[in-house]
């Protein structure tokens, strides 16, 4: 049995993940694996580490001034991001010392940050134990500049070179918001994966006219379908194996076994799902819209946004997993 | 007819500041400066709170009171509780550890102020890093969690 925490990306949103994961954590689950998106990369350093405590005082603590800071409409022309995040990168550098480093470098539980190259195009996960140049985190350094590249949303925040030199990143929520994928292909069986959204996007009543209000409704937007099909990739997963399996079945009682054993071993066909177990997977997620766009920091909705966390986790556990 | 021409004339000359203002523009939009991160970035808001404390456990466990009264209960349950509990301060700042504070709000019908203390002392249980728990700084923590908690509920409830 191996456990798997996926956080996808929505902000000040992450409040709801950190009272999910504060409830989850009290029934005494415990991950093999933690992957995050955006607010789910700053979550996952201190869930692997276990300070579920200090992760709730980190996400009641902080204001929207403590993560972005404004640009004069001078700044805006001359840089490349709205906002400047120099005050995220000030406080993952604060979060993250030398010692919670050594011991996620340490812990035996995989991490993965999801970051998207601009220049590539293409996902790129950020893991303590992977070696070499494509991903591997070696340093210090390179996991906070991770951690930020995930969480700057483009155009709103600037991109990161997690390299110096090296290639541009953007946050992972561009392709992959809730990244279940690498959880799955790194052999979880239960998966708890907690989405800041509902499963349905409110209709809105705003006239659209700014450009950072629009942006963020689009955001939004992209965001939801985003996590859809990130979730009905997962759904499809176990469709397949749970198909497979019946198939397997009907051709025992039709076949041989040589005949099936050829029929689901072919060496020119090989089976994708060979040696893949069904998974249990947990949707964890809100009912309705949470009360932030996600940009703002406000300490009290924040921290009702946490009881709403802990309450769809307590939910979620009690429904079980999702059914095929 | 003067005036019409001078308008005309005032006129054609805006005109001809367009090309120059979409220079001007375009200079600013070509000259895109990438933000850079600094090596050593300044001292976070944050830092200073945690090192408020000798031990980051009373950090915890003042941010965790502070959550927990204002994510507990709605919005007018936490702003009447903690209006209740400033107007009983003077009582409250003198109570020198956990159980007493507990006990006080028990005996003062502010059950849920009670909780959030208890649901933070347990969920922290396992977290003194240093061993030694001094109820002293840990009632003082929570004191400092439940006057933020008011300060922010009466920021977020005013006007």
């Amino acid at each position: 049995m191996k456990n798997a925490l996926v956080v996808s990306g929505g902000g000040s949103k992450g409040a709801f993940a950190v009272g999910a994961i504060e409830r989850l954590r009290e029934k005494k689950i415990k991950f093999d694996i933690v992957a995050g998106t955006s607010t789910g990369s700053l979550i996952a350093p201190l869930v692997v580490t276990d300070e579920i405590q200090f992760l709730r005082g980190v996400y009641t603590s902080v204001r929207t001034e403590d993560i972005i800071r404004k640009r004069t409409v001078f700044d805006i022309l001359t840089h490349d991001s709205i906002y400047d995040s120099n005050p995220l990168w000030s406080l993952i550098n604060t979060v993250i010392t030398a010692e919670r480093y050594q011991k996620i470098i340490n812990s035996a539980v995989e991490m993965f940050i999801t970051t998207v190259n601009l220049q590539k195009g293409g996902i790129e996960y950020w893991n303590q134990h992977t070696s070499g140049d494509g991903g591997g985190i070696l340093d210090r350094t390179t996991l906070l500049r991770a951690i930020l590249a995930s969480a700057c949303q483009p155009v709103l925040m600037p991109n990161v070179r997690i390299k110096e030199g090296g290639n541009q990143f953007t946050d992972g929520g561009v392709r992959e918001c809730a990244p279940l994928s690498i959880a799955i292909d790194h052999g979880a069986t239960d998966l708890y994966s907690i989405v800041l959204s509902p499963e349905k996007l409110e209709p809105s009543n705003e006239t659209y006219v700014f450009i950072v209000k629009t942006f963020l409704r689009f955001l939004d937007l992209m965001l939801t379908e985003v996590t859809e099909n990130d979730i009905s990739k997962a759904v499809l997963y176990n469709q397949a194996i749970v198909y497979l399996d019946k198939l397997q079945k009907k051709a025992k009682k039709m076949l041989t076994t040589a005949q099936v054993y050829e029929l689901f071993n072919d060496p020119k066909n090989p089976n994708p799902f060979s040696g893949k177990q069904l998974l249990n997977l947990y949707i964890i997620r809100p009912l309705e819209e949470l009360p932030t766009s996600g940009l703002e920091f406000r300490p009290f909705e924040m921290s009702q946004m946490m009881v709403l966390g802990r309450k769809a986790a307590e939910d979620a556990l009690k429904k079980g997993p999702l059914t095929v | 007819m003067i005036q019409s021409k001078f308008r005309r004339h005032s006129y054609n000359q805006s005109l001809k500041l367009i090309p120059f203002l979409t220079v001007v523009v375009m200079m600013f939009l070509s000259s895109c400066i990438e933000t850079r991160f600094l090596e050593y970035p300044e001292s976070h808001r944050l830092l200073n709170e945690i090192q408020k404390w000798p031990d980051e456990y009373y950090w915890n466990i003042e941010t965790g009171v502070f959550s927990r009264v204002l994510g507990n209960s709605t919005v007018e349950q936490s702003k009447s509780l903690l209006t209740q509990m400033v107007q009983d301060w003077d009582a409250i700042v003198v109570l020198d550890t956990s159980e007493k504070l507990i006990n006080y709000f028990q005996e003062h019908n502010l059950f849920p102020i009670a909780e959030a203390i208890q649901e933070t002392l347990i969920a922290n249980a396992e977290q003194e890093s240093t061993g030694e728990l001094n109820s002293w700084l840990q009632a003082k923590a929570i004191k400092v969690g439940l006057i933020n908690a008011y300060d922010e509920i009466m920021k977020n409830t005013s006007g």
